[in-house]
């Protein structure tokens, strides 16, 4: 029903013409946002320092990315976003399909990482910085962290759901193990694997910034707290608005990276 | 029986891995600066619990928790129904909710210590912010979701709008919206726990970053002991309750 409603009113058209009525309502709702934001602003009903002018922070936005400070800051979190990413796929993938393919096993495990995915993996970023210390790889470590679980968990229930059909397939024609697993399991778990590199990446995004705010040395979220120290909150709002839009890419891309992955599943079960 | 050789195994696995810990620690293979022993770290937390200082964040904790995930289901819930009584309004927030719900909603939270300076209040607006999205989703994707044929059969007894509703509507949404709840109760109470510790107030949350501040590490690991063992109950109780609902 609810498919239905989507498409009636996307197929409304507005007394504005071709905008649908949902765009209409979307385009509004966001516009308000901002003239309340200004108006706020504007009449310092809280004080004036704390909510700057969305111009103002449209301005800070432009200053910042035309300025030599921000992209070096870019730089470190995509390296630690990046790195951190990689090892939680590595990680999570291969310990996800070794325990989704055995049904005692995965029995053992799943409530454990169930249990600890649900745990703000925050508390842990004390710990990563006393193996890993200040700079980069405490960032990472805590990414790579908040990223393994959804990535664990995601590739364990696509391996739990592998056809047995496919893999009386394999053993009959003699697969060794190593076979069976990165020919018939990965390439049948790969919509389960793109959703949890989904999720997988969007925590470590967090969990890395999270760990830059709290004590780092360079980054986004260091430039942000930055900022704040310094009572310099366009700049800091400038920085959020920034780091929500770099979250929003990688959102984006790993949502097109599903989508096709998704399409290339249904391929190899006809 | 075969549950019973899972569960045994697990505790196995568990029980080994800990007791490495210990003897690498022990050994000195492991620095005891950077991990402690697992038997000081539960004796740090028997301490912690019998001297009343665990129970007290607790409660601070669980406080802010309770704060936040009560707005959030007053709010949540009546503009959820909003949502789904206005149909156009719902389809078109349904994308913009999700949207916000996919993005690192809780790095927005040095805007709440900007406006709410380091408070708990900070650390509420945050919670609240966290747990309303999921309990709104659900509370419009349970009622858009019910049986058309389930009102329908309402209507055929000459029911009241009010009595479907009641009678029909929310019953049939029951597990959708205890999903959303239940989503939004665990969501709250990560970033609760996330901001005390970012920002060092509160409760659970300050105690591990006090402890590392302080160089305590036996009360750090009892600390984030405590925060497992807190999050894998209500966990479990909420999955306990989502049960009883279906």
């Amino acid at each position: 029903m609810d498919a239905e409603a989507t498409r009636r009113f996307q197929t409304q058209r507005h007394f504005l013409g071709k905008i649908p009525d949902t765009a209409v309502i979307q385009g509004v709702s966001i516009l308000a946002f901002l003239v309340l934001w200004e108006a706020v602003s504007r009449t310092g009903i809280i004080f004036k320092e704390l909510v700057p002018s969305v111009f103002t922070v449209a301005v800070r936005v432009w200053n910042l990315l035309a300025s030599g400070e921000f992209w070096p800051h870019l730089w470190i979190s995509l390296y630690e976003i990046g790195l951190g990413f990689a090892v939680a796929a590595v990680i999570g993938v291969g310990l996800g399909i070794l325990l989704g393919a055995h049904k005692f096993w995965r029995n053992v495990s799943e409530p454990v990482f169930l249990y600890l995915a649900a745990t703000p993996k925050i508390i842990f970023f004390p710990i990563c910085l006393m193996l890993l210390g200040l700079d980069t790889g405490s960032k990472m470590a805590i990414g790579a962290l908040s990223g393994f679980f959804p990535i664990v968990i995601c590739t364990m229930t696509g391996a739990r759901e592998v056809s047995p059909v496919l893999l009386r397939v394999a053993r009959s024609l003699r697969a060794s193990p190593l076979q069976i697993y990165t020919k018939v399991y990965f390439p049948a778990i790969l919509r389960h694997l793109f959703a949890g590199f989904r999720l997988g990446m969007g925590v470590t995004i967090i969990g890395t910034f999270l760990g830059e705010i709290k004590l780092s040395r360079g980054g986004l979220g260091f430039l942000a707290i930055g900022f704040y120290s310094q009572f310099n909150l366009a700049s800091m709002y400038a920085v959020i608005v920034l780091i929500f839009v770099l979250a929003g890419v990688a959102n984006w891309i790993m949502g097109i990276l599903l989508a096709r992955f998704s399409r290339y599943r249904g391929t190899l079960e006809t | 029986m075969a549950r019973l050789k899972v569960l045994l195994t697990r505790c196995l696995f568990i029980a080994a891995a800990l007791a490495m810990i210990q003897i690498l620690v022990s050994r000195g293979t492991l620095s005891p600066l950077i991990v402690s022993k697992p038997t000081a770290v539960a004796l740090a937390l028997w301490q912690e619990i019998a001297g009343g200082e665990i129970p007290k964040l607790f409660l601070i904790t669980m406080g802010e928790v309770a704060i936040s995930f009560g707005i959030s289901l007053v709010l949540g819930l009546g503009v959820g129904y909003f949502l789904w009584r206005y149909e156009r309004w719902g389809v078109a927030y349904e994308t913009l909710l999700g949207a916000v719900f996919g993005s690192p909603i809780i790095l927005v939270y040095p805007i709440f210590l900007v406006i709410f300076g380091r408070s708990p209040a900070a650390v509420i607006a945050m919670g609240f912010l966290s747990g309303c999205i999921p309990i709104i989703l659900g509370m419009r994707d349970g009622l858009v979701g019910v049986n058309r044929t389930l009102v329908r059969v309402g209507q055929s007894l000459n029911l009241s709008r009010r009595v479907i509703f009641w009678k029909i509507q929310l019953p049939a949404a029951a597990p959708t919206i205890f999903s959303g709840m239940r989503l939004g109760f665990t969501f709250t109470l990560v970033s609760v726990i996330g901001v005390e510790f970012l920002v060092e107030i509160g409760g659970l949350g300050k105690m591990v970053s006090a402890a590392y501040s302080r160089f305590q590490i036996d009360n750090m690991y009892a600390g984030i002991t405590a925060i497992i063992l807190l999050t894998m109950i209500f966990i479990a109780v909420s999955y306990n309750l989502q049960r009883r609902v279906k």
